[in-house]
């Protein structure tokens, strides 16, 4: 099994990301002003992994037991430590049809040596409790293997965004 | 001819004046030629821009006088209902790598779009 698409996870989009539409609560530690306030981190994975948009809950965090985003298939260096790089200049904005959650690229804090990077993991550093800690927001294919040797490792994010709604 | 405002500046720091060095890096991007001159930045710095030459991707500039080549990577796995960055030439890319000849590399990795599509 292997990445084949990136995707925002369904548990996501229930909570937080529209918790407000229903009478859900969001974790109790998802800040009051929810990812602009948040530490939103993209960690790098390799292709030992089969990402699943529709997880349970219980899966979707970094590292949480029983998921695909162990960190025995994380893929990092010293200056692409394990847990990831946290996005910067993030924003939430909204055209004709979309809206979408966006920032900076994100390049590692220094040279770097990686090898089998498919994919990252994108979630809420901040998450603390609830039914899973680190909780995933999306996962973002990167269209086959990667790698660098003692060089920098930026990672470009799409011209509209992290991740998206479109209607 | 003579420049006579060098032999200033070395007749300034003679009678003990700060002379003031202004230093900068110069940035080129090996196939279109396109540069920037910026202040000194850090080893693991790096600047991007739109690349005519690379089908119009995001490619980085590299120091000049660093021997290397630049190059896009087209995507390696089927595309289907996935969002990636697309060349001028209709094909989507997922990197754009730079080779050094010491066998060093940087890669810029373009990252597909997580999309949820909404429907009523």
């Amino acid at each position: 099994m292997a990445w084949s698409a990136s995707a925002i996870f369904t548990q996501a989009v229930l909570n937080p990301l529209t918790a407000s539409a229903w009478s859900t609560t969001e974790p109790t530690s998802y800040g009051a002003n929810g990812l602009s306030a948040d530490t939103i981190l993209a960690a790098l994975f390799n292709n030992s992994i089969t990402p699943d948009k529709d997880a349970t809950l219980a899966h979707t965090g970094y590292n949480s037991s029983g998921s695909q985003w162990l960190t025995a298939n994380e893929v990092t260096d010293t200056n692409w430590p394990a847990g990831g790089i946290a996005l910067t200049s993030k924003a939430y904005a909204e055209s004709t049809g979309v809206v979408n959650f966006d920032a900076a690229d994100t390049p590692g804090s220094g040279n770097v040596t990686l090898a089998s990077v498919y994919g990252c993991l994108v979630y809420d550093g901040t998450i603390s409790g609830g039914t899973v800690t680190d909780q995933g927001l999306c996962f973002n294919y990167f269209g086959g293997s990667q790698g660098v040797t003692g060089g920098t490792f930026t990672i470009v994010w799409d011209s509209t965004g992290v991740f998206k709604f479109t209607t | 001819m003579t420049d006579k405002r060098a032999y200033a500046g070395v007749a300034e720091a003679a009678a003990g004046q700060a002379v003031v060095f202004d230093a900068w890096q110069d940035w080129l991007c090996p196939n279109c030629g396109f540069g920037e001159r910026t202040r000194p930045l850090p080893p693991n710095a790096t600047r991007f821009h739109t690349c005519p030459r690379l089908h119009m991707l995001t490619a980085p500039l590299v120091r000049a006088g660093t021997d290397c080549k630049v190059f896009a990577v087209t995507r390696a796995d089927y595309l289907g209902r996935e969002q990636q960055r697309m060349g001028d030439d209709g094909r989507p890319y997922m990197a754009v790598v730079t080779e050094r000849a010491d066998g060093s590399n940087d890669a810029a990795a373009f990252a597909g779009v997580a999309t949820l599509r909404g429907e009523a």
